[in-house]
């Protein structure tokens, strides 16, 4: 098995007189961890709809490995989508006959896996989703969505109801996952700092359109967070643009944005500054805040 | 060809919504026989207690179910990657297998009752013209309800779709959803609903004619269903 491609191009989608997407279009290569960015309201979930089938845009096209995806078998049976705490969880049936359903509906479906889930998120198989709380419904959900092995896995804010541990145990179980089983995944979500470190290509989207589509790593690299004492970072950081800044004591780390060239990066070592990535959360806000920072 | 080929969402339904019929009809025999029990004590029985208990209640049921069909299953089938068509293309059997179960679960209740009353020396009458004239009618009383039962459950599989889709749409399909039953309770004669109550009343229409009605009655509401479903947006669900 390997993990899909996906195209958007021109994408629109129109709800009344507002639109969720304008003129959208990226590509996603196979076999990558995604990250898909955005603030509340700027199309994600309505991006992910259209690419797993659940909504027909109004404009443009969106491709599965080459196939049109709205109501094409073809195409939509390499997509999972869990959106929230998932689609294929109705409330009033059992989690044993969700996961039975999940096997005679989707050919890439492995049982076994499925079953080391249940027992690693602790799911009480003769339970109902209505009956459980709602961090056990979006680790029903991952279960639903990692045992799947769709080619194209989606995950939109689906493990916002976990706590910590199990969050972690949901990205390591993806990261071991991806690597034994290669496919294309794609994460919409808020916690970019804590899941930021799975992405390999990030995507993120304002108000319908494709704000900015790189890799993770030159990503990281479009900046760098300095560390040190705080009047040495204050004076190196003086005429950089400084996104974010956190001081603790007489320490203080300062996130710039912008490239660092030899000269500046030997002047933080002769100072005793450390140079780091930048955080992917700080550069999200500023590019999406509009200035407001 | 792979188990999921199969029909597999079919299966699902019927195999989930059959046991469930199953459960409900037992429950309806014990409601009866209870009722019958009252009358026997504290009057007289003389006419079937089945003919309301299997009838009545039933149809509701199955409308249910049929709204069950599309709010639970269709999500779930979008859900796990496949398409609107290839699950509208198993709703029909779907409806027909289901009803015809039900239809024949109401006859066997007549044929019950009928026992059972024969042992008692009640007389098992119905309380209607009905088309067929008494309760032993197997085959008859067999064919009619599982008719009935169909656009039952065809009208809750179109109300369903209506209002997933929009709730104004749902509103307005409620007529057509009245017209579409109404067919079945002119030749069964039983209903709670005043309007139709009316209508089956003065357009009693011959056997052959009504069958007609119902036939084409489900060709208009598959044909609703089909328009209202084939491109119906998959809406996120309110955690």
């Amino acid at each position: 098995m390997t993990g899909s491609t996906v195209e958007v191009r021109d994408l629109g989608v129109r709800f009344g007189a507002v639109h969720a997407l304008a003129d959208l279009s990226f590509s996603l290569s196979a076999n990558k961890i995604c990250g898909l960015l955005g603030r509340n309201g700027s199309g994600k979930t309505t991006l992910l709809s259209v690419l797993a089938g659940y909504l027909r845009q109004n404009a443009g096209t969106a491709t599965v490995d080459g196939d049109p995806v709205f109501e094409n078998a073809t195409a939509t049976g390499k997509v999972c989508l869990v959106r929230g705490t998932g689609d294929a969880s109705p409330p009033k049936v059992a989690v044993r006959d969700l996961l039975d359903y999940g096997k005679q509906l989707r050919p890439t479906w492995d049982a076994d896996f499925a079953a080391e889930l249940v027992e690693r998120f602790e799911l009480p198989l003769k339970c109902t989703p209505a009956t459980l709380s709602h961090g056990k419904r979006s680790a029903l959900g991952i279960t639903i969505g990692l045992a799947s092995r769709a080619p194209l896995t989606i995950f939109d804010e689906s493990y916002l109801g976990l706590d910590a541990p199990s969050r972690y145990a949901f990205y390591d179980a993806l990261l071991a996952d991806v690597l034994a089983h290669p496919r294309t995944v794609i994460i919409a979500t808020h916690l970019i700092e804590e899941v930021g470190a799975l992405f390999e290509d990030v995507v993120i989207i304002d108000e319908g359109r494709v704000l900015l589509h790189e890799d993770a790593d030159t990503l990281r690299a479009a900046g760098a967070a300095v560390t040190g004492e705080a009047t040495l970072v204050d004076s190196f950081t003086m005429g950089l643009q400084v996104l974010g800044e956190k001081s603790l004591g007489r320490t203080k780390s300062a996130m710039v944005y912008g490239p660092l060239d030899d000269r500046r990066r030997a002047q933080a070592e002769e100072v005793g500054l450390e140079l780091g990535p930048i955080a992917l959360q700080d550069l999200f806000v500023h590019l999406t805040s509009g200035g407001s920072r | 060809m792979t188990t999921t080929d199969r029909w597999p969402t079919l299966r699902i339904m019927l195999t989930g919504h059959v046991a469930f019929a199953l459960i409900i009809w037992l429950l309806f025999a014990v409601v009866s026989a209870l009722v019958t029990a009252g009358f026997a004590i504290f009057g007289t029985v003389t006419t079937s207690i089945w003919y309301t208990v299997g009838t009545q209640v039933p149809r509701w049921f199955l409308l249910g179910l049929g709204v069950d069909a599309i709010t639970t299953y269709l999500r779930l089938h979008i859900a796990h990657g496949r398409t609107r068509k290839d699950f509208l293309r198993q709703l029909g059997p779907y409806a027909v297998v289901l009803s015809v179960v039900s239809g024949l679960l109401g006859a066997l209740g007549y044929l019950a009752e009928h026992g059972m009353y024969s042992i008692a020396g009640w007389p098992a009458r119905l309380p209607e013209d009905m088309v067929f004239g008494r309760t032993t009618d197997f085959f008859a009383i067999f064919g009619l309800y599982s008719l009935v039962f169909l656009l039952w459950t065809v009208i809750g599989v179109l109300l369903g779709a209506a209002f997933v889709r929009n709730v104004l749409l749902g509103v307005v399909t409620i007529p057509l959803a009245l017209l579409v039953i109404l067919p079945g309770e002119m030749l069964l004669r039983v209903n709670g609903m005043p309007l139709i109550g009316v209508l089956s009343d003065r357009l009693a229409p011959s056997v052959l004619a009504g069958l007609g009605l119902s036939v084409a009655a489900v060709v208009v509401a598959g044909a609703a269903i089909w328009a209202i479903s084939r491109d119906m947006p998959m809406r996120p669900k309110v955690a």
